[in-house]
């Protein structure tokens, strides 16, 4: 036969073979569920049980989408086809049929790439299956949500496989195929799959890190990670219209992996032997002997229980023993400390700037790293286990033997036990070695115990437990793999459908973070409770497991039952019964109180009742209500209890023309109101649900007339409670702010934001917030509609060995039997926004200009303070000389424990969490390393000019007074302590975020000066915008301009200052030639494509170097879509040249036209880049193709 | 102690009837269970090693209930299933010490000793710490009938232990069952007449799930005799005498057909008594049987000369 005869013929038998199988159709049946149920999802189907809503403005069949889900099922599907390569060169081995297939006149290279070319065909084939379910659910998507398509394209749904998906099957079956040639066996392309895809997994979190990207980007050979690269800045409408282009890193990474998988191929073709596996190692000769004459032993066996359980023990060890020498084993061992460790290392928190290796920080990046390779291992031996005797065809002579089935059975589960025990092996070492690799010697061995053995190994050996039980049950080796896949998949789609409750969800336990300031705090309870209730749970499944346990010929599963009667004892029964107590016992405790004790809610519940309140409440909206004035408040906690109370009162007052008659409280859910009461009015009506308590006042608030309005609340979170556990009052590191206390008037806040929501409860569209101009809502501050500045005084008290502080000078501090209580008052008006913290603290004291500073801080998280002293003094040094005096005599940072991560300024008081500036670890010595708890304090110390003197209306643009102002801030006490070099690095990772976050965002982008509290924007445009402006006019412009925002606008309102006061202030400022920079920067959404297109250097007689440029420029404005139009335009933009380290070494500004045009300057050495914007300062989503290496001329 | 079987029908699932009223007592000593593939002899014996569950009947050794009291027969039973694997990568001598364990001798000391005899005795003791994957099927069916006679056991079950092995090796587990059959009952199944020939006292017949013959060799032999014909033929005349006689069996001797028949008086012209043997006794059966349930008949040359040759 001829080669390509061969190979056709090859390939058409594989099809028809493979048409035939029922396997196929399974395959074909989930892919297409699969892509059926992801259109259905992005489309927004399941919105009516779910609270998961989807982007409005990306299409659910838009060319990104499509390729988005098109690619992530394939690449889970990337198992299935691991089985269908393998398969095509394993099977004639399988089968024993090689010896007649290559007997004949076969040639080895038409039979493999003929083997090779059925199993890519049928499986690319197989795989459209995805792109039909998508195209099916876009028609179901169609009558439900028929805004959330755009046009069906087939060119949208056919390129992600032109591009992606096949080259992808072509790549990882060559690999696979190549395995199973060369070493005949099924197990190495497993290994092969679970390794690709866990690594492709886990190295996605390499591009956390902007720098590692392309990188990551080449490294993934499915082609993924380079997709996301690609598009990660796409806006929302460049996502529904164009195609990932070729021409990029995504189409460097398709030409590379596909030359691996031709490379696989070839090697296959080499080393595939068409001849006999010859044995290595020494021959046996079976040499005659003469019979032996020794008898027969006459050993008379004696069976007792411990006899019995010494044999089973020795299984145990048999068992273990087996798996521990398998390859298999140490693949996935090896694997899973190798990316683990690689996680663990590259794991960069903040600012690219890891942290302190804290034991509990790298334990939890560990185990979360190694837990899926825990749960494959579990999973995988559990079938290895039940099928161990059958596997190898000994069945029979252990069933036959006299050991009680038991023996057998615990020893398996034994030995599965060890498999888990050693998964949090591998865990503890890549730990250790991570910690004393960084040179960190305090390591917390309790907690190694406590997070390894107590937490993650008890979560395994539940997964363990199932597994086997499945296997028992279901027997049948790789239907019961298939049944433990579905049943982890099943985990992730209850969520997805919006079963919340966990009294349903095997194995499932509230989480337990651990916290240097309160250990495992009152976490451990409800998780002790929650496994134990999953672990009475599990001892049935072992005791039924028992009872099915095959032994002997019998598999029918009526059959099993009724001999599975006999086999269960009374220990059994006993057991069973235990655990069936356990079992009854701790569900019912744990749906008492997150049922009756306290209130059931989901996230769905939780969205109904926002509608709910708006849809009541709505009303009451322009109903004149009463603002605050003051505040003297009573907090006393108990942190052994973790309980609050609130007593206390506020000042209100009638600002408004008419009188007020009917006033409206909004209360925290979970907070307990024992009386709330206006003078001595109680509320006329309260709503529970929503908790609203409507007043109607006997006599009126007169316009000016003043009133109490007087609380006695409690917080005491009982038990365990649903959603996870109540974080606010703790044993150490009590934070809570004053939204415990009542809010008044109607409140926009909770309303649905996503329109597609609203839609669904019969809600209209709306906006997040008021144009900048409108009236109303500049009578408000965007941070408390309800209160303009007030008086504030609070007395905490705590227990004798915790401080409790809250904004204000200390006026006195006394005991009341065993408990401290402090006196706290501000001298002067502050926003309505204060915070209580209690814990056992140290305090670190220094001044600055008669100012005291101070950090309360948890007595070990020392290794930063000096940092955060010093970002105090700078950014008070700073602000003060830039902006005006600070209107404090004091800065207080307050350490608060890591259930949150964040730092926020109250008047003279931030609380910080541990998490974010405590355990950093910034090196000196290091460049890269961003000081980050410098400049997180610096930030929060400019709020206090950028929102507790400047505040802005509620309206639009209402962040950029403060965020982006205290942003600036910063950037320049930072710029100001680490030059203008190791700002670079920072501003990356800002224009970065800033240009992600715009391609996620849900409604629409909005300009700086005009944002709707968009992070993304107010953040990190924010700092590139302000940084930018300060490099053309100069920093001294700048603060000029804000220093005349700050003396007009300081403690005033209503009306509050808005984005536009900052903005003109900047445009007065600004040169005429610059002018146009406050539109692009403020006003407008623009964004520059500037590209180097040639470069050249050439020494010049003078010895300098003429540097001539061809650069192509753009300037792009987009809508609040993201659809872009060319501008026309003559902008002073920077050209530069850069040495090797990436200084610049030349940068001078020149007018520059839009299209192309020749620039030319003088160097004094030779440049390594050249080019235009070399400095990135400008807002381009494609910074590398700035600058080139020139060329010698 | 004796083995007794009475009434034991069995039927798989997919209609299958295995077992078909099967009575049988089987005495101390070698019992041979012969019969062609299929007949029922594995179901038979899984079943009464436990590992198999009947519809019907009785089974019964000693004083112990088979069927009731499944644990009260391991204790006492040694089995030596048809085919089986091993751990590859586990040592002879680990295997027979972890078996021996299962087999409830759990005093090392015991173990041991029970080992290392056993292994002496199987001729594997220099093998010992070889693992078992590289073991050839003699030394597996060694192995085999070690861990069979772990731990004293009072009924072995051998099923078809010689398949496979060449003559020298046969020779020696032949003494080796013979050895042990002294004092214990052994059941011994085999598709191989010389194996019963040479060891048993006692024998059956299985075929199509039933008994179809038993009693003691020699006795069998002897109320053949006189009935056995023989005769070289071609293969015009084979056809015809499988047409008009009671063909028990064709050999070929020395390239030439040799055929059996059985007949009370002179078949046909050509004919010399012939002195008959088990083989006759076996092929006469299962004509004999095969004949009475009118199915296709298991005569047919090419399966015999196969049966035959091995």
């Amino acid at each position: 036969m001829s080669a390509p005869r061969l190979i056709l013929a090859l390939v058409s038998f594989e099809l028809v073979r493979r048409i035939k199988m029922i396997s196929t159709w399974v395959y074909a049946v989930i892919l297409f569920g699969a892509g059926f149920l992801m259109m259905l999802s992005t489309g927004g189907a399941f919105s009516s049980v779910t609270v998961v809503t989807s982007n409005e403005r990306v299409m659910a069949n838009g060319p990104v989408s499509l390729f988005g889900t098109i690619g992530i099922v394939a690449l889970f599907g990337v198992f299935t086809v691991a089985a269908i390569f393998g398969q095509a060169a394993y099977q004639d081995f399988q089968h024993g049929t090689w010896m007649l297939v290559f007997t004949k006149n076969v040639k080895k290279t038409p039979y493999l790439l003929g083997r090779f070319l059925g199993a890519l065909v049928f499986a690319c084939v197989l795989f459209l299956a995805i792109g039909v379910g998508q195209l099916l659910g876009s028609i179901v998507v169609h009558f439900i949500h028929p805004e959330a398509l755009g046009p069906t394209s087939a060119v949208a749904y056919l390129w992600p496989y032109l591009v992606q998906v096949w080259p992808m099957l072509f790549f990882v079956g060559a690999l696979f195929f190549t395995l199973a040639a060369v070493l005949r066996r099924m197990a190495p392309v497993y290994v092969g799959a679970v390794v690709l895809v866990l690594g492709y997994l886990l190295t996605t979190t390499l591009i956390r890190d902007v720098e590692n990207m392309t990188l990551a980007g080449l490294l993934d050979p499915f082609g993924f990670l380079a997709f996301g690269i690609v598009t990660r800045y796409w806006t929302p409408a460049e996502q529904n219209t164009l195609l990932v282009p070729l021409s990029s890193l995504f189409g460097v990474n398709r030409v590379l992996w596909s030359g691996a998988g031709i490379a696989l191929l070839a090697l296959a073709v080499q080393r595939f032997r068409t001849t006999v596996d010859e044995h290595r190692g020494r021959a046996i000769g079976d040499e005659e002997r003469s019979e032996d004459a020794t008898p027969f032993p006459a050993t008379v066996p004696v069976s007792t229980t411990t006899g019995w359980a010494r044999a089973s023990f020795g299984l145990v060890r048999i068992y273990f023993r087996e798996i521990v020498r398998s390859g298999v084993y140490w693949a996935l061992v090896v694997s899973a400390a190798f990316f683990g460790t690689l996680i663990v290392l590259l794991t960069k928190e903040i600012f690219g700037t890891a942290t302190l290796p804290v034991t509990y920080q790298t334990l939890e990046m560990t185990t979360a790293a190694v837990r899926l390779f825990g749960l494959i291992m579990v999973t995988f031996w559990a079938g290895e286990l039940v099928w161990r005797e059958r596997d190898v065809g000994a069945q029979d002579i252990f069933d036959a033997t006299r050991a009680p089935t038991w023996v057998g059975y615990v020893a398996k589960l034994g030995a599965l036990f060890l498999v888990a025990l050693s998964v949090e092996g591998v865990s503890a070492v890549i730990a250790l070695v991570s910690q004393i690799g960084r040179g960190y010697l305090a390591i917390e061995w309790s907690l190694y115990l406590a997070q390894l053995l107590v937490i993650d190994f008890s979560g395994l050996a539940l997964a363990a437990v199932l597994a086997f039980f499945v296997h028992v049950l279901v027997d049948h080796k790789y239907i019961g793999h298939a049944v433990m896949v579905l049943y982890y998949v099943s985990k992730i789609a209850l969520v997805a459908i919006g079963v919340e409750e966990p009294l349903v969800q095997y194995a499932s336990s509230p989480s337990t973070p651990y916290s240097d300031m309160n250990g495992y705090g009152h976490l451990l309870g409800p998780f002790f409770w929650f496994r134990a209730y999953w672990s009475g749970f599990a001892v049935l499944l072992v005791v039924a497991g028992y009872a099915l346990f095959v032994r002997g010929r019998e598999r029918r599963l009526r059959a099993r039952i009724a001999a599975g009667r006999q086999r269960l004892g009374p220990f059994s029964k006993l057991l069973a019964a235990a655990g069936a107590l356990v079992f009854v016992v701790a569900g019912g405790t744990i749906f008492h109180f997150t049922h009756v004790v306290n209130r059931y809610e989901t996230a769905k519940d939780k969205e109904r009742k926002r509608a709910d309140y708006e849809k009541k409440y709505k009303s009451m909206a322009s109903l004149p209500q009463p603002s605050i004035v003051g505040a003297e408040v009573r907090i006393d906690i108990y942190p052994e209890d973790r309980r609050l109370v609130a007593k206390g009162s506020y000042r209100i007052a009638n600002k408004r023309s008419e009188p007020i008659s009917r006033v409206m409280l909004n209360m925290d859910d979970d907070v307990l109101v024992h009386d709330l009461r206006i003078g001595d009015t109680r509320a006329t009506e309260v709503d529970e649900r929503l908790a609203v308590h409507l007043f109607t006042l006997p006599s009126p608030l007169a316009p000016g007339d003043e009133a109490d309005l007087v609380y006695d609340l409690e917080l005491h979170p009982k038990g365990i409670s649903h959603g996870g556990p109540k974080l606010a009052v703790v044993h150490n590191g009590t934070f809570v702010n004053n939204d415990i206390l009542p809010l008044i008037g109607y409140w926009p806040h909770v309303e649905l934001e996503s329109d597609r929501d609203r839609k669904s409860y019969g809600l209209p569209p709306k906006e997040r917030m008021a144009p900048r101009d409108d009236p109303n809502q500049r009578m408000h501050n965007y941070i408390r509609r309800d209160s303009d500045f007030i008086r504030f005084a609070a007395t905490v008290s705590t227990s004798g060995d915790q401080i409790a502080v809250a904004p204000g000078y200390l006026e006195g501090a006394w005991w009341e039997g065993n408990r401290r209580v402090f006196r706290y008052v501000m001298d002067q008006p502050i926003l309505n926004f204060f915070s209580v913290l209690s814990a056992r603290y140290e305090v670190k004291r220094d001044e600055w200009n008669g100012i005291k500073l101070e950090i309360f801080h948890h007595p070990t998280h020392t290794q930063n303070l000096d940092r955060m002293m010093q970002g105090m003094k700078d950014a008070l040094a700073y602000a003060t000389e830039a902006f005006g005096p600070y209107q404090h005599r004091q800065v207080r940072i307050l350490e608060f424990p890591r259930y949150r991560t964040f730092a926020q300024s109250f008047p003279n008081t931030i609380p910080y969490s541990e998490a974010i500036g405590f355990i950093a670890r910034v090196r000196d010595s290091d460049p890269d390393d961003v000081d980050y708890p410098y400049y997180v304090t610096a930030h929060e110390v400019a709020h206090q000019w950028w929102a507790h003197q400047v505040v802005g209306a509620n309206v639009r643009g209402a962040t950029m007074t403060s965020e982006s102002m205290s942003q600036y801030t910063a950037l320049m006490v930072m710029q100001r302590k680490y030059g203008k070099e190791r700002m670079r690095r920072f501003l990356k990772f800002e224009l970065d975020a800033y240009l992600r976050g715009r391609a996620l965002e849900r409604k629409k982008e909005l300009p700086l000066a005009h944002n709707e509290n968009q992070q993304y924007v107010h953040y990190n445009k924010g700092s590139v915008a302000m940084y930018a402006l300060a490099d053309y006019i100069g920093e001294d412009r700048v603060n000029r301009a804000l220093r005349k925002v700050v003396e007009k606008w300081k403690f005033r309102g209503p009306p509050y200052a808005t984005a536009k006061d900052i903005v003109d202030a900047l445009r007065e400022e600004t040169p005429p030639e610059y002018q146009y920079l406050i539109d692009d920067l403020f006003e407008t959404i623009t964004l520059y494509d500037n590209r180097t297109l040639e470069a050249s250097v050439a020494k010049n007689a003078a010895g300098t170097w003429d540097v001539t440029l061809k650069v192509l420029a753009k300037k792009l404005r987009s809508d609040d879509a993201g659809r872009q139009t060319e501008l026309d335009f003559e902008d002073w933009i920077d050209v530069g040249a850069l040495d090797g380290a990436g200084t610049a070494i030349h940068l001078e500004k020149v007018r520059i036209k839009n299209g192309e045009s020749e620039v030319r300057f003088t160097v004094k050495e030779r440049p390594a880049k050249v080019g235009i914007d070399p400095l990135n300062k400008l807002i381009d989503r494609d910074s590398n193709d700035n600058v080139k290496v020139p060329s010698a001329s | 102690m004796e083995l007794t079987l009475s009434g034991v029908s069995k039927t798989y699932p997919n209609g299958v009837r295995a077992l078909a009223d099967v009575t049988l007592t089987i005495p101390r000593g070698m019992f041979g269970l012969l019969g062609p593939n299929g007949a029922g002899k594995s179901t038979l014996m899984r079943s009464i090693a436990t590992l198999q569950s009947i519809d019907s009947g009785s089974m019964r050794f000693g004083d112990i209930d088979i069927v009731r009291q499944p644990e009260r027969l391991r204790e006492t039973l040694g089995y030596l299933p048809q085919d089986f694997g091993v751990y590859p990568k586990v040592t002879a001598i680990d295997m027979l010490d972890h078996l021996a364990q299962l087999k409830g001798i759990s005093r090392s000391r015991d173990r041991d000793e029970a080992v290392r005899a056993l292994l002496h005795k199987t001729n594997l003791w220099e093998y010992r710490n070889r693992r078992l994957g590289s073991f050839s099927g003699g030394m597996k069916q060694r192995f085999g009938i070690a861990q069979a006679l772990l731990g004293n056991p009072r009924l072995v079950i051998v099923d078809e232990p010689t398949a496979g092995l060449d003559p020298a090796e046969r020779f020696r587990f032949h003494n080796l069952l013979a050895e042990i059959s002294e004092d214990v009952v052994v059941l011994l199944s085999t598709h191989i007449v010389s194996d019963v020939a040479d060891l048993c006292q006692n024998m059956a017949i299985m075929a199509r799930g039933r008994v179809i013959l038993t009693g003691r060799p020699l006795d069998l032999i002897g109320s053949l005799r006189g009935q056995v014909w023989k005769r070289f033929a071609t293969a015009e005349e084979l056809a015809i005498f499988q047409r008009e006689l009671r063909v028990i069996a064709v050999r070929r001797v020395a390239g030439q057909r040799l055929v059996h028949v059985h007949s009370r008086e002179q078949p046909g012209p050509g004919f010399e008594p012939a002195e008959p043997d088990l083989e006759d006794v076996y092929f006469h059966a299962l004509a004999s049987d095969a004949a009475n349930a009118a199915a296709p008949a298991p005569t047919a040359p090419s399966s015999l000369q196969g049966a035959v040759a091995s």
